[in-house]
């Protein structure tokens, strides 16, 4: 992906990083192709890499036994693996997998660390835009998880 | 214990550096709490963030049916809230009581701003601590959907 891609696929994002930083962020991210059905993350996995989907839906589950549930979807402009860059042990907290062709920039956490010493100001705005991400995320979750509570309590009880 | 080898000991801040830590203890402000205290009100606008720094918080939603106060979280030593509400500038999501005597490190708005969108080294330091605690409440959520979405 150029520049000028990046600029149009992600205008807000390159709005922040100015013309510099995203030409830097392009060198350090690689493009991928993620077939449907293939999983891009695989839950309780060590995690290596964070992912910015440039197109394509991903479907977000937690697997719990034989149960999955779906707990989001991921599409354009969407961060997938922002936990496991964060979280010391980096293992992934859920499952994520394509439902359609779809295509991603890979960020490996070796580059996003590295870059903290060379192009600090990079690290800082992918950092805000990570958290605004999380937020977004929290709130998400914290309506479902509310949702389900309620759900199971007005469920009839064990007989 | 001081407080900055308090916060040195703290995972969420080991991005910072000596000096970095310095200034970011110089700029808490120290307060108790008795037992049962409502430190942050569900549904107001964030005004401060808070480092536990002893004792236990609850994080409890009021539930839209009974009008009653469910615990959903306990906030432990070294954890940051009333994190959401001032970063998505949202109303705070849940109320935050103190579960025994608490002691709490609050760093005001304008301080909070100041660090959370510069890009100056000690704000990098400081946000990285941010996202590593906003990732630590999504992974205790996740865990929390696949206890309760299979019982349903």
């Amino acid at each position: 992906m150029d520049a000028g891609d990046f600029k149009l696929a992600f205008p807000k994002l390159a709005r922040r990083l100015g013309d510099r930083d995203a030409g830097v962020l392009i060198t350090l991210m690689r493009e991928r192709e993620v077939p449907a059905g293939a999983t891009l993350m695989e839950d309780r996995a060590l995690a290596s890499s964070v992912f910015l989907v440039v197109d394509g839906e991903f479907r977000v589950e937690a697997p719990q036994g034989d149960d999955v549930s779906e707990i989001g979807r991921a599409g354009p402009g969407h961060w997938i693996g922002e936990i496991p860059l964060f979280c010391d042990e980096h293992i992934s907290s859920s499952r994520v997998a394509a439902m359609v062709p779809s295509r991603v920039l890979e960020l490996p956490h070796a580059q996003f660390w590295s870059a903290r010493m060379n192009h600090p100001e990079l690290v800082s705005v992918l950092t805000r835009e990570l958290v605004d991400h999380m937020s977004e995320r929290v709130r998400t979750l914290d309506q479902l998880i509310t949702r389900l509570v309620q759900q199971r309590e007005s469920q009839p009880g064990p007989a | 214990m001081l407080l900055k080898n308090f916060l040195k000991s703290q995972s969420i801040f080991t991005d910072l550096s000596d000096r970095d830590l310095d200034a970011l203890a110089q700029s808490l402000e120290i307060r108790e709490y008795a037992d049962r205290h409502t430190i942050i009100e569900e549904g107001r606008a964030g005004r401060e963030l808070y480092l536990l720094l002893e004792g236990q918080v609850k994080v409890a939603q009021y539930n839209a049916e009974t009008g009653l106060l469910e615990p959903i979280n306990l906030v432990q030593p070294g954890e940051l809230f009333g994190l959401l509400a001032l970063t998505d500038h949202l109303p705070t999501s849940a109320c935050c009581i103190s579960a025994g005597p608490v002691k709490v490190g609050v760093l005001q708005h304008n301080a909070y701003t100041l660090l959370s969108q510069s890009s100056a080294p000690i704000a990098l330091g400081f946000q990285l601590a941010i996202g590593k605690q906003l990732a630590s409440v999504l992974r205790h959520q996740e865990e929390i959907l696949k206890n309760t979405s299979h019982c349903v």
